[in-house]
Order: C-alpha cells, then sequence, then structure tokens
C-alpha cells in the first residue's frame, strides 16, 4: 500500500519545486552576521536530524528511493559537515538518533518542515505573499527555548536535500525526447537548509541550492555540497 | 506404503486445489531484503513512515485491545508474527493494512464489524498473504515497468507524430488496476489457508464479505466510496463466491469455536463507548443502525446498545428522532448496567423541551452514577436553575 501522508506530498512539492529552479544556484537570505551565545563562550548549534535522501529516476519517471546511496550520503554528510563546522568556528550538537526525539520535539520539526515549505513558496518561489513585501520575518515561535534549554544549544539547524539520480533507460529517453524536440527530467538534486535562533524561533539564515550542488555519496563531493548548501552560514 | 499416502496428503495440502493460483508463501519468516536495491530502498522509507504511526495522535495504546489483537495476528500468522508490527488505529471506518517491511494496521472500525476472532483472522491472514507473497513490491515494480513500457509508446508516437500526450502511460497505469485485483484474489485464498493451518474457520472470510455488503445495502448514501477500491479489489460478491468455493473444496471440515466469538464479544462490551462513539460521529445512520442491530444480536450489552441508538437519533434530528432517543436512552439508564452518560442526555433533551423538572431529575441521577463527571461544574449549573 502506498500512502501519501503530509510529509510525502511536502516531499512531492520541494522535488517539484526543485526541478523547476534553475542551474547551479544558490540563493540565500542572511538575517545575522555571526552567532551570538548566551551564557557561555562559544556558541553551540543542534544539527537536527538531515532530512537526506537519494533516488533512482527509472526510465519512465517513477522515483525509487535507494537505500545504499542514501546512507552513504547521510554518513557523508554528516562528516563534511562536522568538518566544515571547524572552519566557521560552529559548535555542533547532534541529535544521536531522531527516534529518541520526545513529542515536544517532534512537534517543532513538523512546524518547521510547514514553515520552511512556506518559505520556499512563497519568498523564493514564484506565489509572493502581498502583505509580506517581501520581508524575511518567518519564525517559529519561542517555545524554541525548550529545545535549546534542554541540549544547551543557541541555534538549531534543519537540512533537507533530495538527489533524483537518471537511469541509464532515463538518460536514453531524455536524449531521445530532446531530439523531437521535448525536454525530459534527467534527474535533479537541491535543498535547502535554514538556522533558527532557539531564543526566540526566528529564522535567522535559509539557503537554498538547486541543479549542480554536488555529490553526496563519495566524501569530496559531500565536502563541495555542504559549502554550496551552507553558504553565507554566520559565523561564530 | 503409507509414507508415500502420507506423502502425496501432504503434496496436496501444499498446492491445494489445482487451478487455483501457487499458494506457496514466497519468503520464509525472517525474511530481510536481500540486495535488491528497489526493496532496500522501500524498506527504508518505510522505517521512517512507522515513525510517524507511532507518534500519531491516532494510535489505541490502550493495552487490553492491543493485546486482543496481537494474540489473534500472532496465532494466524505464526511464525510470521516476529516479523510483524502491529498498529490499532482510531478509525471508525473498515480497513487494515500491510506494507512490505511489515507494518500492520488494524482500524477501530474494523473491530466493530467482525463478530468473532475468526472473522478478524480473516482479514489478518489476508493481510500476511501480501507480506508473503511481496505484493508490495510486485506492484511498485510492475508500476515502474508500465511507467517504462507506457514511456517507450508514447516515444514511438512522439517522433511518428510529433505530438506528445501519453496515451501509453496511461494504458500501462489503467492496467495495474486489473493486476491489482489479481494480487487481492491471491490474498483471500491464502489468508484463508493461513486461517485454516491456525484453527481458525475459513468461512468467516466469506461471512465478513456478506456483513460487508449488507451494511453496504443499508447505506444511506450509496456509491460514496472511491472508485478506486472497486477498481482494485474484486467486487464482494465475487469474493464471497471464490472463497465458498476455495474453502468448500479445502476445508469442507473446518468449523468455529464458540469461544472466539465470546473473546471478541468481552473485547466489545469493555471499549464499546469508545469504538462506536467514532461511528456516530460519522454522521452514517444507515450503517450505524446495521452496526447497532448486528451487536445487539451477537450480544453487546443492551444498554449500550440502547444508549447509542439513543445518540443515532438525537444526531439525526428528523422528525419523531427526539422521541425516539428519548426511549432508547431510557432504556440505556434504566437496565441492570445504566449507562451514566444517558442520564446527561436525557437531561440536555428535556432542558432543550423547556421541561426543567425532567431535566434536573435525570442530571441528578446522572451525577449520582458519576460523581466525578468532568462536566460537573457545568450540570450543577442547571442543577441550581429555577
Amino acid at each position: 500500500m502506498i500512502v501519501v501522508t503530509g510529509r510525502t506530498r511536502l516531499v512531492i512539492i520541494l522535488a517539484a519545486l526543485l526541478l523547476i529552479s534553475g542551474c547551479a544556484t544558490t540563493t540565500n537570505v542572511k538575517q545575522i552576521d555571526r552567532l551570538a551565545a548566551v551564557d557561555k563562550d562559544n556558541p553551540k548549534v543542534l544539527v537536527m536530524t538531515p532530512d537526506v535522501k537519494y533516488y533512482l529516476l527509472t526510465a519512465g519517471g517513477v522515483p525509487e528511493p535507494h537505500a545504499d546511496w542514501t546512507l552513504a550520503a547521510r554518513a557523508n554528510f554528516e562528516t563534511a559537515l562536522s568538518a566544515y563546522a571547524k572552519e566557521r568556528n560552529v559548535e555542533l550538537v547532534m541529535i544521536p538518533d531522531e527516534g529518541q526525539l520526545d513529542d515536544f520535539e517532534v512537534g517543532y520539526q513538523k512546524l518547521y518542515s510547514a514553515v520552511g515549505n512556506s518559505i520556499l513558496a512563497h519568498h523564493f518561489g514564484p506565489m509572493k505573499l502581498p502583505t509580506k513585501q517581501n520581508s524575511f520575518d518567518w519564525s517559529l515561535g519561542p517555545g524554541t527555548q525548550t529545545i535549546g534549554e534542554k541540549y544547551d544549544a543557541d541555534y538549531a539547524l534543519f537540512t533537507y536535500y533530495r538527489d533524483y539520480q537518471a537511469s541509464g533507460g532515463r538518460v536514453a529517453f531524455a536524449v531521445l525526447a530532446a531530439a523531437a524536440g521535448v525536454s525530459m527530467s534527467m534527474g535533479s538534486e537541491g535543498g535547502f537548509a535554514s538556522l533558527v535562533d532557539l531564543s526566540t524561533g526566528n529564522i535567522v539564515w535559509f539557503n537554498q541550492v538547486a541543479a549542480g550542488a554536488g555529490e553526496l555519496r563519495d566524501p569530496d563531493g559531500a565536502h563541495t555540497t555542504v559549502k554550496a548548501l551552507f553558504k553565507d552560514l554566520p559565523e561564530g | 506404503m503409507r509414507c508415500i499416502a502420507i506423502a502425496t496428503l501432504l503434496l496436496l495440502s501444499l498446492s491445494l486445489k489445482a487451478g487455483d493460483a501457487d499458494l506457496t508463501p514466497k519468503i520464509p519468516p525472517g525474511y530481510k531484503p536481500d540486495g535488491a536495491n528497489d526493496e532496500k530502498g522501500m524498506w527504508l522509507e518505510l522505517e521512517e513512515y512507522e515513525r510517524a504511526i507511532q507518534r500519531s495522535p491516532l494510535l489505541v495504546k490502550d493495552p487490553y485491545i492491543n493485546a486482543y489483537v496481537r494474540d489473534v495476528t500472532c496465532r494466524v500468522t505464526g511464525e510470521y508474527c516476529a516479523d510483524l508490527r502491529i498498529y490499532v488505529i482510531r478509525n471508525p471506518y473498515f480497513n487494515a493494512s500491510m506494507t512490505a517491511n511489515g507494518i500492520v494496521q488494524v482500524w477501530t472500525g474494523l473491530l466493530l464489524r467482525v463478530s468473532s476472532e475468526d472473522e478478524l483472522a480473516a482479514v489478518l491472514g489476508h493481510e500476511l498473504a501480501h507480506y508473503t507473497q511481496l505484493h508490495t513490491m510486485d506492484r511498485l515494480r510492475r508500476t515502474t515497468k508500465a511507467a517504462t513500457s507506457g514511456s517507450i509508446f508514447d516515444m514511438g508516437l512522439l517522433v511518428l507524430t510529433g505530438v506528445s500526450v501519453p496515451v501509453g502511460q496511461l494504458t500501462a497505469l489503467a492496467s495495474l488496476m486489473a493486476y491489482s485485483r489479481g494480487d487481492e484474489s491471491e490474498a483471500d485464498l491464502l489468508g484463508a489457508k493461513f486461517m485454516a493451518d491456525a484453527g481458525y474457520d475459513p468461512h468467516a472470510a466469506a461471512d465478513l464479505w456478506k456483513k460487508i455488503v449488507d451494511e453496504d445495502a443499508n447505506a444511506v448514501a450509496k456509491g460514496t466510496e472511491p472508485g478506486l477500491f472497486s477498481k482494485t479489489h474484486p467486487s464482494s460478491a465475487d469474493r464471497i463466491v471464490e472463497l465458498n468455493r476455495f474453502v468448500d473444496e479445502n476445508f469442507p471440515e473446518a468449523t468455529a469455536d464458540p469461544a472466539n466469538k465470546q473473546s471478541h464479544l468481552d473485547m466489545l462490551n469493555a471499549y464499546y463507548l469508545m469504538l462506536m462513539e467514532d461511528q456516530i460521529d460519522t454522521n452514517r445512520f444507515g450503517r450505524t443502525e446495521v452496526l447497532l442491530d448486528r451487536h445487539r444480536q451477537m450480544g453487546v450489552q443492551e444498554e449500550l446498545v440502547h444508549f447509542f441508538h439513543g445518540e443515532m437519533y438525537r444526531q439525526r434530528d428528523e422528525a419523531g428522532d427526539m422521541e425516539f432517543a428519548i426511549k432508547a436512552y431510557t432504556l440505556a439508564a434504566q437496565g441492570d448496567n445504566p449507562v451514566p452518560d444517558a442520564y446527561r442526555n436525557l437531561g440536555y433533551i428535556y432542558l432543550k423541551q423547556d421541561n426543567l423538572p425532567q431535566a434536573q431529575y435525570n442530571f441528578r441521577q446522572y451525577l449520582e452514577l458519576e460523581p466525578d463527571a468532568d462536566d460537573r461544574a457545568m450540570i450543577e449549573f442547571y442543577l441550581n436553575e429555577d
């Protein structure tokens, strides 16, 4: 049985947005230049479980989840992120396992999904909200303080990334279709990341990256992707 | 000679009746994906899906209901039980589902519609068959293949005509619906076999489908089921015929143990208020009436059944319904096992009819039976009115 849950629907919308966006670009909003710490010397960033997935785009266009690629990508991503954080003088706190989040934290993860999706659609996307006047004042609300206190962290970092790798058959189709003048997706990759100030819940940095972002399946490629995904991340 | 006879019997029992699909489980207990990328990918995605189920506010956590459903599941699934995770979901409609990695979901609406462990086992056996025959993976693979062959057709059309219309894809996807009906039939028959192997009465499967047909026939708003269900599932009438034929040929001797009715009845009596409340909220009065009549015949505590008759009439509120509701609530309140909420609801009906003395009488009875009621303050407010 295939169930389209809220999350799956979000994934589909995001995938569509990623597919229509242009080539090898990052777009970001940055509200602060430096990270600020409360009651300690170095600011700490809580890394929420990254939502990273790899798919094989089959000839007919049906994406097939690929476990080996996804697991490799997640591991490489984590290593590359740790290295990059060190470069930027940012201290990370890792959440050990998504299964250990309590209901309150899961609630915030879901709220973040809704807000992040809205930012993509209404700030970066074509569906502008007239009353927003393009200001960037998105927030999860000050309830995030509880999470900050629990993990002794000042900020939370959320990541979403998808990669659709075209199969050989898909590439052949796309080439044939192009010859006949019809454009067909040959796979795509992209994602977005954001930084939430846990004392206010405000989203203080948001970066979107589309096509040509790199290759998380190998360690070197992961470093490139992480750099693109966290471009202009405020320094500690 | 005897050995040969036994071997022949064994073989016969394995292959069942010639003409039916091969009803041998395709995977053994303890199965894990063996390296196929699409399958491993599916299992990884399903892990995430399962975490979402575990956090669902609709997950029923009550230990008694969970133990009951787990016991029936484990009995009918045997050695496969260890590979399954069973979740009871609070939803008043008739459904159960199985994923490729063994997540079983049983909706509470199913518990209201079966009348014995055997009938519950019929659904769970059917779901186990989907699992052992790898139906989810098959469907995913067929979808991928159909999309590809459809694309090949479309590509040919595009090259020949210069027009890009997904005719091929649409045709290919439509044929998947028919495949899906085949899966359902196979699951029906193998499910019946699992039931018989576990000592349940496989006749219960067709009995359950008769109940569903009966309920549908009495639905006030007909044809409201989503259209896809009828395209992916065989019609209930066909299922009954096929199941009866299969069971009569292979397990003619099987009979139901009366204890299996009692255990289900005990569970219903203990949780009737919670289970039936959700059904009432669907506002499907025709179906509710069928269920209430059936529950009375099964022997559900009669005060409970009266109470929900009252609820149904009060909710429907057509001409004369309030009088019916008063009668039903009164029966629910005056039996050997009075339902406290019946007094409260009588109180509210009389209040609406400006009959304050009758309202206050019933409210007092309510508080006497339920001194710690959540709405005590509200009820006392009405008791102090004059």
